[in-house]
């Protein structure tokens, strides 16, 4: 099974070396800079991985997505997604793969819920997560408890069938329902794994500061991306 | 009324000004033939309202509008509603545009620097894009 590993990163000099130090040896990284200004491409290449520049910033939504085009360009049998921040932890992939084989499923989502340590989120979107997540699970009757969870594994062929989704997806920043929705009509199933969330160690998440802006920004993403997608 | 005479003349001399604006734009190739047609069709309509004042109380009349002054108003709110809503949409579809593009490049770009790493490693077999 040939394994690729995806990370989007913006400005994540000082967290990167740690994730990628931590990648299993046998797969092919591909970093995917979302318009950095510091040395996170060069880190990027100095431990082996491949990078993607997006000649500015446009969002992670659209930093993921041509991390899947990019891997779809090769004959990766399964594509993984990690966050550049260093709260995923690449150690935890051989579950992700378990998973993916015994389940038989095209995209296995880690959970924050199911680990149990999501106290450590932002208040705003610990609170309203649970609401979104139900509304996710109504439209396409999967039955995620974290569908915001950058930590996600796919099956190649299953991505290379349905390409044409990644032309519709509109949200660039807060993509996930959106792309939920879109896979569930195009039939993709989804299973899940608990995952532990670490601490950012450096820098701060341009999703995770808890204010009351961030809710707003973070909930009309995800309800524009919803609407969108029924929409359409 | 001298202060609605007054008003009209500001307005008809107004719409002289930025009507040669616009042309002095449109004949330098600063703005499309669509936006020179559409701003000149807007001061062309100010133009006749102003010399022709009456009129806005017959279109007044017409929605049974009482108040002349709340008309002009209501008018220029709706033009600028019909403005901001064309360019907002249009934004939108730009930054999409850019958006895409900017995948592109930044895909074409990781191309080229993955087919000369291949050549460099001199294999030229194992190229799968």
């Amino acid at each position: 099974m040939k394994v690729v590993v995806i990370t989007t990163i913006c400005n994540e000099e000082k967290n990167i070396g740690r994730v990628l130090a931590r990648m299993p040896p046998d797969g092919d990284v591909i970093a995917i800079d979302d318009g950095s200004v510091d040395n996170s491409a060069q880190i990027c290449r100095q431990y082996g991985a491949r990078v993607v520049r997006h000649p500015f910033n446009l969002g992670q939504g659209a930093a993921f997505i041509t991390g899947l085009r990019t891997c779809l360009m090769h004959d990766y049998d399964v594509i993984v997604h990690v966050d550049g921040d260093g709260q995923h932890d690449p150690q935890d992939i051989p579950i992700f793969l378990d998973k993916l084989e015994e389940t038989g499923a095209d995209i296995v989502v880690g959970s924050r819920i199911l680990g149990s340590n999501y106290e450590g989120a932002p208040f705003f979107r610990r609170t309203f997560l649970p609401h979104f997540t139900w509304v996710i699970n109504r439209i396409t009757g999967y039955d995620m408890t974290d569908p915001m969870c950058g930590f996600r594994v796919f099956r190649a062929d299953s991505l290379r069938r349905v390409q044409y989704v990644f032309d519709q997806i509109d949200e660039p920043q807060y993509m996930a329902a959106e792309m939920f929705v879109r896979f569930a009509r195009e039939g993709l199933t989804v299973a899940e794994v608990p995952i532990h969330l670490a601490a950012r160690e450096s820098g701060v998440s341009r999703k995770g500061r808890d204010s009351l802006e961030d809710l707003v920004r973070y909930g009309g993403g995800v309800t524009k991306a919803i609407i969108r997608a029924l929409w359409s | 009324m001298p202060f609605a005479g007054g008003l009209f003349a500001v307005g008809f001399v107004a719409s002289l000004m930025l009507g040669g604006l616009t042309l002095y734009l449109f004949l330098s190739r600063r703005i499309s033939i669509r936006q020179f047609v559409f701003w000149e069709g807007l001061l062309l309509g100010l133009l006749i309202l102003a010399v022709f004042p009456g009129l806005i109380d017959w279109l007044a009349s017409l929605i049974n509008v009482g108040v002349r002054g709340l008309f002009v108003l209501a008018m220029g709110l709706l033009g600028v509603y019909i403005i901001v809503y064309n360019l907002s949409v249009r934004q939108h579809k730009h930054e999409k545009q850019v958006q895409h593009l900017s995948q592109e490049v930044a895909l074409l770009r990781y191309q080229l620097e993955y087919r000369s790493e291949v050549q460099d490693e001199s294999s030229g077999n194992n190229n799968d894009l």
